[in-house]
């Protein structure tokens, strides 16, 4: 019994590895049709090197902000799934509504990604690591995009996807006006003076954002001064009442899409121990929609416009 | 001598335990003011049963126990308290708690609303250890107490309580020789000097007989057998119930000049 | 010195450690010193942020104490000191009815009432009611988890210790089922799902004037039943019929003291979530000092649990940031993170951190003696 139970164990393996193993080898989901530029080998910011072997036609975006970067780069042809929902957190809801025919899910499962026959998957570093394994697994690519400190870092991030693309032109292009944008940001707030501002979340507990995160580049470029990060503090952290009463800000930012009828908007101004903010009495409460205001794509520039237009409403954006 | 008024009552009682297992059936005692009764019998027999029926621990699936001529069932736990003290076989032994603690929870019932001890009720609580032998100890934690300095702990809580009536299940099972006869001493005088009613189950046939007023034999939840020591342990009594062949002899001294026999088992009776 | 007199002594030392500390935690917290008195004296912001560390320090002295209260009247009711509050099913129940209030009412209460207001700026009493709605979920989810768990255990007119055991079993796991479902149904929508984590972790950060008040009446409920259970726990020590015979209503001793741990626990963890570790561990460690009786075992919990949940925040909220300040002032920028960040963790985390290796350490050093 002893030798017969793992014996058979050891067989039935080797069979059933031989088995997935044939699939992926005699598996080839699309035509290898000469691209020019193609194969190539992507070094991934966040993990190993890529290679993609031909342009990529079906393309699976795993999360919204994947699908965000994608939709401007490539053909909405191309795309061979996004998920569900792209239709409410998207930066564009209504192009997805226009393209109701690409394939969505639900849930990013390596049976349903696989089922669509994707030649490249872009994702980002916080999906399931076993769900990415099992996907490279059957060679399909996953390009990975890195989360970045700093607005700077989408420029990086833009190219990658246009190159695993073969979206060179339309990244630059890309690259170019969120450039442009930003300049134009900060030419019309040449003339403006700085305010103070607190980026304030509260589910129960209240936190901020302190330097080492977007947001933060983001409230600096729309002429603000993050006063979180003045005093030290970095990434996502805790602050109560008492730290936010203390620092006084000129201006508080919250998420929200219906201004300041959003709920994160009526916390901050009818929360009892905060009414003596200078921010709440001049209700100088910035609402930015939270779809630009956590976006890794090149829409990160609304939220800097949507953040100046509120902060600096005599620079006329 | 006892006054004939019954203080405690079973009439007509039954009692069937889950899994239809009858512990009593139809079983009607009556113990009568200043008495020491004994309810003897074999393992199963319902002796306990009986007690706690008669306790007011247990209500009885039929019939009714009348303490001092008041349904048992109406009574309060409180109230119940006053009347009777009950006193088991075994118990878990609380941690942390000196005798003297434990014999003074036996003053419960008769706490005000606030449940504070007072001077009285330790005086009572210090008598009570006193009187049941168990002075000497009363500082010792309960755990670190033998079985039968813990059996004279419980008796000495039973008597703090200072209920007229007193059950007793199997008061003496964990004493030695000497301290069976000594304790059993002790509750008849209880008895004789301070008219409390006694009624204790027992396995030791010769102590019921030494001590006991009247006994009841009880046999598969009925009563066998009732009446004074001499009427109730009679060989061929003992013989049906027990299923053994005993020696037979009578006390040479009694404690009230009555005849009193001893019984000695000698051999299971062949079926 | 007798036992008596140490039980004394410790409530003594206790009782003047609770208003020290509230002190120290109103002097020192995330923004620097403020001398106390600044809450009369200063009507405004020092004043203010007094008064807010107050609040903070009252929650946490109350949720503490509520939470070591409970865990005493549950050992002493399951006659078992592994016994805890959550086991009657309470905290299961509180989570499912905030996690339910959640989903009804949209990421934050507060939003439901705001348009009632005139001028959109609702009247502080209304805004008040909205913040409690919350808490106010969690509280009814609480009560109705221990009335099931009490409808079931009753058997034959008597309350079944085993029956309540696995009545609350049932209970938390209906409850963990159901809130898990919930949370995936939910995924979706990114407000619940931030709501609902903050409210798992627990927090006595921004608690106001409305959440100390909850909690200490439902302290105050529970300390006001000690005097008649605490002896009457004592009893039941021996058994439930042993203590019957005494004269004790065990049906309705049990009931009362289910109700004041349903009501401890409940107002605790609808104000401040789930802090672990404090209902178990708090009594044991008073039985290790003082070996008492029910009744000074209760009182001495209550004033325990206080005391540690009060020092936590003291530390935690008061000195670390201070601390922190410290050293970076000093130049130790990554020692002053390093503290920064252990100040802002949740005291639930802290309590469990700190708690359970004391807890193992009391129990290898209590089966030694053995």
């Amino acid at each position: 019994m002893l030798i017969v139970v793992p014996l058979a164990a050891v067989v039935f393996f080797s069979i059933f590895k031989r088995m997935a193993g044939q699939v992926a080898t005699s598996r080839d989901w699309h035509s290898v049709t000469l691209s020019p530029g193609f194969p190539r080998s992507l070094k991934q910011p966040s993990g190993k090197d890529i290679t993609i072997a031909a342009l990529p036609v079906r393309i699976v975006a795993a999360n919204c902000g994947a699908a965000d970067i994608l939709q401007e780069l490539i053909d909405p042809k191309r795309f061979a799934a996004v998920p569900v929902q792209v239709e409410e957190y998207a930066v564009d809801p209504q192009f997805w509504k226009n393209h109701a025919g690409i394939p969505r899910f639900e849930k990013f499962q390596a049976e349903r990604i696989l089922g669509y026959r994707p030649d490249l998957v872009v994702s980002s570093s916080f999906q399931d690591g076993s769900t990415a394994a099992a996907i490279e697994a059957q060679r399909v690519p996953i390009l990975y995009l890195k989360d970045f400190e700093a607005l700077d870092g989408i420029r990086d991030t833009i190219a990658t996807v246009g190159k695993a693309t073969g979206s060179e032109v339309a990244a630059a292009k890309i690259i170019a006006q969120f450039d442009a944008q930003l300049k134009t940001v900060a030419e019309a707030l040449k003339e403006t003076k700085p305010v103070t501002v607190i980026l304030y979340s509260n589910f129960g507990t209240g936190y901020t954002a302190g330097s080492g995160v977007c947001q933060n580049d983001i409230i600096t470029r729309a002429g603000g001064i993050n006063l979180a990060a003045q005093h030290g503090m970095k990434g996502h952290v805790p602050l109560t009442f008492e730290q936010l009463l203390r620092m006084d800000p000129d201006y508080i930012v919250v998420s929200g899409n219906d201004g300041l009828d959003s709920p994160q908007a009526k916390v901050v101004l009818s929360e009892s121990s905060l009414k003596e903010l200078r921010a709440v009495k001049n209700r100088h409460i910035a609402v930015v929609p939270s779809r630009y205001l956590i976006a890794l794509s090149q829409h990160a520039v609304e939220a800097v416009k949507s953040v100046a237009r509120q902060l600096h409403p005599e620079a006329k954006l | 001598m006892a006054d004939h008024d019954s203080v405690l009552m079973a009439h007509d009682v039954s009692v069937t335990y889950p899994g239809a297992i009858q512990a009593l059936n139809h079983v009607s005692v009556e113990i009568r003011r200043g008495e020491f009764v004994a309810l003897i019998g074999p393992n199963g027999s319902g002796k306990s049963t009986l007690l706690r029926s008669l306790a007011g621990l247990m209500h009885p699936d039929s019939g009714d126990v009348t303490i001092d001529g008041k349904s048992a069932r109406v009574l309060t736990p409180l109230e119940r308290a006053r009347q009777v003290a009950y006193v088991q076989s075994l118990s878990d032994t609380p941690e942390y708690m000196t005798a003297s603690e434990f014999t003074l929870l036996g003053r419960y019932a008769h706490l005000s609303g606030w449940r504070i001890f007072s001077k009285h009720d330790r005086d009572i609580a210090k008598d009570a250890l006193n009187r049941a032998g168990a002075f000497a100890f009363a500082e010792r934690f309960m755990t670190e107490l033998s079985n039968g300095e813990r059996q004279r702990v419980m008796l000495a809580r039973a008597l703090a309580q200072e209920a007229p009536i007193l059950l007793l299940d199997e008061p003496t099972s964990a004493l030695d020789a000497r301290h069976q006869f000594l304790t059993s001493a002790l509750i008849r005088k209880f008895c004789e000097r301070e008219g409390k009613t006694v009624v204790a189950a027992t396995h030791d046939l010769n102590l019921a007989s030494q001590f006991a007023d009247r006994l009841y034999l009880l046999k598969s939840g009925t009563v066998a057998a009732q009446g004074t020591p001499l009427e109730t342990l009679t060989k061929n009594c003992l013989e049906n119930v027990y299923e053994i062949d005993v020696a037979y002899g009578y006390f040479t001294e009694t404690i009230d000049g009555t005849q009193r026999p001893w019984v000695l088992p000698i051999a299971p009776r062949k079926k | 010195m007798t036992i008596h007199r140490r039980s004394l002594l410790i409530g003594a030392v206790l009782l003047a450690a609770l208003p020290a500390l509230m002190l120290l935690a109103a002097a020192w917290a995330e923004t620097g010193y403020i001398s106390p008195l600044a809450v009369l004296s200063d009507s405004g912001i020092d004043g203010f942020i007094v008064k807010l560390r107050l609040y903070r320090a009252l929650c946490a002295a109350g949720v503490g104490g509520s939470l070591a209260l409970g865990g005493a009247m549950a050992q002493g009711l399951f006659r078992n000191p592994l016994a805890d509050p959550g086991l009657l099913g309470v905290s299961g129940g509180a989570g499912l009815g905030a996690m339910i209030g959640i989903a009804v009412l949209g990421g934050h209460g507060a939003t439901l009432f705001n348009s009632m207001g005139a001028h959109g700026a609702p009247s502080e009493f209304i805004s008040a009611l909205g913040l409690m709605a919350i808490p106010a979920m969690a509280m009814v989810g609480a009560m109705l988890a221990a009335f099931v768990v009490y409808h079931w255990s009753v058997r034959q007119g008597q309350l079944s210790i085993t029956m309540i055991l696995l009545a609350g079993l049932a209970l938390n796991s209906l409850a963990g089922a159901a809130m898990a479902a919930l949370q995936t149904l939910l995924l979706d929508d990114l407000q619940i799902t931030r709501a609902i984590v903050s409210w798992g972790f627990g927090t006595l950060d921004d608690r106001g004037a409305s959440h100390a008040l909850i909690v200490w009446i439902g302290a105050a409920f529970s300390l006001a039943a000690i005097p008649f259970v605490g002896l009457e726990l004592d009893m039941l020590a021996s058994g439930d019929s042993d203590a019957e015979s005494l004269g004790a209503d065990t049906r309705r001793i049990k009931t009362l003291v289910l109700v004041g741990i349903a009501l401890s626990t409940a107002t605790a963890v609808a104000v401040c979530g789930q802090i672990g570790f404090v209902g178990l561990l708090v009594p044991h460690l008073v039985r290790r000092l003082a070996r008492p009786r029910h009744r000074s075992l209760m009182v001495l919990s209550f004033l325990t649990g206080a005391t540690m949940l009060l020092s936590v925040v003291a530390i935690q909220n008061g000195l670390l940031p201070e601390l922190s300040q410290q050293l970076g002032a000093a130049g130790y920028a990554t020692s002053s993170q390093v503290f920064r960040r252990l100040a802002t963790v949740q005291p639930g985390v802290t309590t469990s951190l700190f708690g359970a290796p004391f807890f193992l350490v009391l129990l290898i050093r209590q089966t030694r003696r053995w």
